[in-house]
């Protein structure tokens, strides 16, 4: 799919831009490694999320992994339908699988996170 | 030290497989998804790489009074059997767990885990019998076969194993190699293991590979090997068993066989151990909540922390998180599991979690 509205985090999470808020979530590639994922432990709507900070903790068969957050702010909205369907973040990571919607204190913070082609790279160099 | 690579190594990676390093040798973690491997052995067929695993014959006159001084299970057996057993050190601590094969009155032939290749041969050379002689396999190779339909598949290249029971072994040939062939697994399901050598392991996989095909065989990896053994609760070494920890702790008292005539190393601890009880015992637990228990997670009773998580996952088969836990021996319910500071209820069922007859049961 085009990913040129996303930015990146070394950390394998996608930020998104839609209406003013930050939407979240984990990159196919991150998806791919940590498996099928069985649990998402969303966190409360408006709590704090700081950049580079945990944010939430998902559970594959695999392993637990932290989520960290790309650009701080409130924690607006949250994915709740993946309560009950956590392998939407399998099978639609960019879409269906977003996690958090965060409202940023700063959005030009998202200027700081790599773009698809620098993420690309990246993912590339760590293969 | 360097990570081995097993002589399907090629196989795997031309396969998609995920690798991963275990027990100092880089192995398949998954070629598809974790969970289709693990459901398919349920349901069809798995195949496993287990070239990893430890080959070890132990040959001569001396055989079986020898063994039987180092074993925990009676190993007096009929050649064509096989038995699982420890390895105990003075105090009844493990050493290892492995199976142990007897392929001929004077020869027998031992499997063990690759993490402890080193260990198992120091102990054993250090308790060595002038009347018997230890022979590590350094070029070795393996599969399992594993699922309801590996006894059908395996037959189409191996007509013989029909007669393999459960627990025994025989001789065969696959592919015009030669193979030994035992009823054992690691999964809680029918099934087989292949010991070979490193140069003919290739052949026998690939012709194996081919005539599973039309009943539904998948390449598997230890991603979906270590959550069937889990459901199974069978033990993994340096998670449920270790040197400081007893059989009787880990549940597998059975293999221990404490009144066996000739003494063996740690009888006398695990006699004590058989009458007093051991400070822990392993509990099977089921999470109440959502959320997965890893191994490290404290485990609680009424407000006492009372043991840890020695191994935890997501049951693909019961669709929910389950551990094995290491507990003091008069913990009761209701248990509670810490995971991130959040205390999660955990309810003990009986061992296995997974129960064949009865499908998904707890």
């Amino acid at each position: 799919m085009n990913l040129d509205g996303y930015r990146f985090t070394e950390s394998h999470e996608w930020a998104h831009v839609a209406d003013g808020l930050v939407y979240v979530g984990i990159t196919d590639h991150a998806q791919d490694e940590i498996t099928e994922v069985v649990y998402v432990e969303l966190p409360e709507p408006g709590g704090r999320a700081v950049k580079g900070e945990e944010l939430l903790l998902l559970d594959s068969v695999k392993a637990s992994f932290s989520i960290y957050a790309p650009v701080s702010g409130t924690i607006t909205q949250v994915n709740d339908i993946l309560g009950e369907q956590p392998g939407l973040v399998n099978t639609s990571p960019y879409e269906e699988g977003w996690m958090v919607a965060i409202t940023p204190n700063d959005i030009s913070e998202m200027d700081d996170l790599l773009t698809a082609a620098d993420y690309e790279r990246l993912i590339e160099s760590e293969s | 030290m360097e990570t081995r690579k097993t002589p399907l190594d090629a196989w795997h990676r031309a396969n998609g497989a995920k690798m991963v390093e275990f027990g100092g040798w880089e192995m398949p973690l998954q070629y598809s998804t974790l969970m289709a491997e693990h459901l398919a052995v349920r349901s069809a067929a798995g195949l496993f790489d287990i070239s990893h695993m430890a080959q070890i014959e132990v040959s001569g006159g001396g055989a079986e009074g020898w063994l039987q001084s180092i074993f925990t299970n009676d190993v007096a057996m009929e050649p064509g059997r096989g038995v699982y057993s420890l390895m105990c050190n003075d105090n009844g601590g493990v050493i290892d767990d492995v199976f142990v094969f007897r392929l001929e009155p004077t020869r027998y032939f031992i499997v063990s885990n690759a993490s402890r290749e080193q260990a198992d041969l120091a102990w054993l050379r250090s308790h060595s019998s002038p009347d018997a002689a230890l022979e590590a396999r350094a070029a070795r190779g393996a599969l399992a076969i594993q699922g309801p339909a590996a006894p059908a598949i395996l037959a189409r290249v191996a007509p013989q194993v029909a007669q393999t029971g459960h627990n025994r072994i025989a001789q065969v040939s696959i592919a015009g190699r030669d193979a030994l062939v035992s009823g054992t697994g690691y999964t809680g399901e029918d099934g087989f293991e292949v010991f070979t050598s490193a140069d003919d392991i290739l052949t026998v996989w690939e012709a194996v590979w081919a005539a599973g095909q039309p009943g539904g065989l998948v390449a598997a990896g230890l991603g979906a090997r270590d959550t069937l053994r889990l459901e199974m609760c069978y033990p993994l070494y340096g998670h449920e068993l270790d040197e400081n920890t007893s059989p009787y702790e880990a549940g597998y008292g059975w293999a221990v066989k404490p009144g066996k005539p000739v003494p063996f190393i740690g009888q006398e601890a695990l006699r004590r151990e058989k009458e007093t009880g051991g400070k822990t015992r392993l509990a099977a637990l089921v999470l109440l909540e959502r959320g997965v228990a890893r191994e490290g997670a404290q485990v609680f009773s009424g407000g006492e922390r009372v043991g840890e998580v020695t191994s935890g996952t997501f049951s693909p088969s019961l669709e929910k998180a389950i551990c094995l836990a290491r507990v003091s021996r008069g913990a009761k319910q209701p248990f509670c599991v810490d995971i991130r500071d959040r205390r999660l209820p955990a309810q003990e069922v009986p061992k296995p979690f997974y129960n064949r007859a009865a499908g998904a049961a707890a």
